[in-house]
């Protein structure tokens, strides 16, 4: 019995001790096994054909070496800030950090810039005026204020306010109307050739022109990517947008009902995998790090779609948080893809911001805030809401009042436009302050 | 000699010159933090604990790298706080899942009881190809923090009791046997082992403050001091996971400086956790985001897999 219990012990504990290390062992190497062949697959080249891509750097586990982002977009409206931004109907880019080797970070939108090999986009009417209305005439003093584009074929046309020499005439808006067509340049910019101009209902492109009187004498426009021609508005697609900036030449642009169309096709050899979704609408990012919030997706394989089947995907770059906080993340298979889905999109159709109907007392139209609008018992109303209002005297304060030569009220901070060292001229020299 | 509790039994654990500075509890460039409730921790298929509540530190190997949870050789688990619970079947698991498993192993069909202060130790050996029942009861004491002596005092052999022959005989098991190897012992009649040896990795760093045998298992508590805020369920979850600071990665994605919550999908279920399989719990489940970067990861049950890495 002596012998037996021996045993038993003893080949307990040489089992313990001798067999541990080879289970461990084994059940390591499975698992090693198992880790070794995903991390192949992880670490597989997924950069899309046609891109020339540097040999990627050694990678590591915060670093998978491959330069830029490879991202396709089909049919996704794809808003850079607020509603600003393409309808995309295909478009192959790649997002490039600058500073090499580091990851793209969508948080950072002045971190990186899209260089768009191929694709074509289309700017509507609705998203070139807030284009226009919100980032390019986002200043003050402007020359043009709340426009509203229009577009047709083959012309576009623009309706607003506008202040010649900005400042003229005192605090209120010429009602305005340009209309052109759209061309691209030597230079690859968007050009708007102006070809008429009415304001105050009278067309003046014939009468400028006649006099050889060129738009930058009369309207100054004060914005990176805007530039005012004699008779044209360049436009460079490069960097009128809000950042991220764009790179790649445009190879062909044209106007039509649906907006601004804009084709690239620097490289339309660059050919990207099908994405992993069964949708028409989709974001792919198909290689490349990708960091969202404090996270790196390493050599990521990420497709964004909507989670309705009726309207496309509306991805918000500057808001893609919101968003995606209120989508879903899924990992359909062990190879690490992403497939985030996105609410749907809610928005439709930009609607134009409500115009407020006031008018100034010469009876043009003028911003009016609604604490300048009473209704017939005195209290504050909308505007819209006025049918015979009565604007409230206002009294300003003495050391904001400034008045032009012939003695209107002028904004102060338009006087301060063009001879910052002598705050009591305007534009033309004149003395305006009292 | 150290004094021998009341405790039993056979596995167990460990030690490891492990220690740790005031500074190492923190959340910081070194590791990121895990913090476990009610939650069944696998490493491998039935092989973990259920942990009621549990603080941890998980230091990846290379302090450059992250910790990378599909690689569990690249990192280390170091419990600072609370307490986890290893049931007789899981070490039933650990037994004849991982340490017998391999083919010609000597030993099977264990079975592993915890009792009040004993634990009972069963199974089959195997005496020149015939298959022998053996069971043995004894003590568990916990020494240095990191170290579980099992000292049998009850042995019985086909149903034979086998203690008695070995006291009239005034005889020692090392006076029989001789085993010295990495991470076990036999020293007078108390089996001595190292509990990296008997849990697949990650390398559990432990500092156990007490070890005692009830009837719902082994449980181990810990109780170092941790100078992080232990975070708030990020969903109000009475059972779930969270991981705070440092880098982590898990399969391409690696989360830096963030807080990521792991939970059951299906809701009011205590949440079961697999670390070598986690992925398949990921797939049919979900992740939502914070605005603010937090990740929410609803996976399913372990226990609620019925095919996958089973």
């Amino acid at each position: 019995m002596l012998k037996l219990f021996a045993a038993v012990t003893f080949s307990l504990s040489l089992t313990l001790v001798s067999n541990f290390l080879q289970a461990n062992e084994d059940f390591v190497t499975n698992q090693q096994t198992e880790l070794k062949s995903q991390k192949n697959n992880w670490e597989l080249d997924n950069i899309p054909e046609g891109i020339q891509a540097s040999k990627p750097r050694i990678s590591t586990a915060r670093d998978s070496g491959i330069d830029g982002v490879n991202l396709y977009a089909k049919n996704v409206n794809f808003d850079v800030v607020d509603r600003i931004g393409f309808h995309i109907e295909e478009l192959a880019a790649t997002l490039v950090a600058k500073n090499t080797g580091e990851p793209v970070s969508f948080d950072d939108v002045e971190s990186f810039t899209i260089n768009i090999h191929h694709g074509k986009v289309l700017v509507s009417p609705e998203v070139l005026t807030l284009l226009f209305n919100k980032h390019i005439l986002d200043y003050s003093p402007r020359p043009l204020n709340k426009l509203t584009i229009s577009t047709e074929d083959n012309y576009l046309r623009a309706e607003g306010g506008l202040r010649l020499w900005s400042t003229l005439p005192g605090n209120d808006w010429l009602p305005a109307k340009l209309g052109g067509t759209v061309s691209l340049s030597e230079d690859n910019k968007i050009i708007y050739n102006i070809d008429q101009v009415k304001a105050l209902g009278i067309p003046l492109a014939g009468l400028l022109k006649l006099l050889h009187v060129k738009l930058p004498w009369l309207l100054s426009l004060d914005r990176e990517g805007a530039q005012l021609g004699s008779y044209e508005l360049a436009l460079d697609h490069r960097s009128v947008f809000p950042p991220p900036a764009l790179a790649g030449n445009l190879s062909d642009v044209s106007v039509s009902p649906a907006g601004l169309h804009l084709t690239f096709s620097d490289n339309p050899d660059v050919q990207f995998d099908r994405a992993p979704v069964n949708k028409d609408s989709f974001l792919w990012i198909q290689s490349g790090d990708p960091k969202l919030y404090g996270i790196v997706a390493l050599n990521a394989q990420v497709a964004i779609v909507s989670e309705s089947v009726t309207t496309p995907l509306r991805f918000n770059l500057y808001n893609y948080r919101q968003q995606v906080a209120e989508g879903t993340i899924r990992v359909p298979n062990q190879d690490g893809t992403l497939i985030v889905t996105l609410p749907a999109d809610t928005l439709g159709a930009i609607v134009p911001e409500t115009e407020k109907i006031c008018r100034n007392r010469a009876g043009f139209r003028a911003h009016c805030p609604e604490s300048m609008c009473e209704n017939s018992s005195g209290f504050k109303v909308h505007c819209d809401d006025v049918s015979n209002y009565r604007p409230r005297s206002v009294t300003p304060d003495p050391e904001t009042i400034c008045r032009n030569s012939v003695g209107f009220r002028i904004h102060c901070d338009d006087v301060k436009l063009s001879y910052a060292d002598d705050k009591c001229k305007n534009s033309l020299g004149f003395n305006i302050c009292k | 000699m150290l004094k021998i509790k009341k405790h039993l039994l056979i596995a167990i654990l460990l030690f490891l010159p492990f220690h740790l500075s005031a500074n190492d509890t923190n959340a910081s460039a070194d590791g990121p933090l895990l913090f476990i409730n009610k939650t069944n921790f696998r490493f491998f298929d039935d092989i973990g604990f259920y942990v009621p509540k549990l603080v941890v530190k998980l230091i990846p190997n290379d302090p450059s790298q992250p910790v990378v949870f599909d690689e569990p050789t690249s990192f280390s688990i170091t419990p600072l706080e609370g307490e986890v619970v290893l049931s007789g079947s899981a070490l039933e698991a650990l037994l004849n899942k991982h340490v017998f498993s391999f083919k010609g192993a000597p030993l099977r069909a264990l079975t592993a009881k915890t009792l009040d202060k004993v634990f009972v130790l069963g199974g089959q050996m195997n005496r020149n190809g015939k298959w022998v029942p053996f069971q043995m009861k004894g003590n568990l004491t916990l020494s240095e923090g990191h170290i579980l002596k099992y000292v049998p005092w009850a042995v019985s052999v086909d149903g034979e009791d086998a203690v008695a022959v070995l006291k009239a005989a005034n005889v020692s098991l090392d006076e029989l046997l001789t085993v010295h190897a990495k991470g076990a012992d036999l020293i007078g009649s108390t089996i001595v082992l190292n509990a990296r040896l008997l849990f697949p990795p990650p390398k559990l760093n432990l500092n156990i403050a007490t070890a005692n045998l009830e009837e719902r298992g082994l449980v181990l508590t810990f109780n170092q001091t941790i100078n992080s805020k232990v975070p708030a369920s990020l969903t109000n979850a009475d059972s779930s996971m969270i991981v705070t600071g440092g880098k982590v990665k898990f399969l391409q994605t690696m989360a830096e400086n963030t807080t990521a919550e792991f939970q059951s999908l299906t809701e009011g279920k205590e949440f079961d956790f697999n670390l070598y399989n986690y992925v398949d719990q990921l797939v049919p489940g979900y992740i939502k985001m914070g605005k603010n970067g937090t990740i929410m990861a609803y996976m399913k049950n372990y226990n609620e897999i019925e095919t996958v890495g089973k």
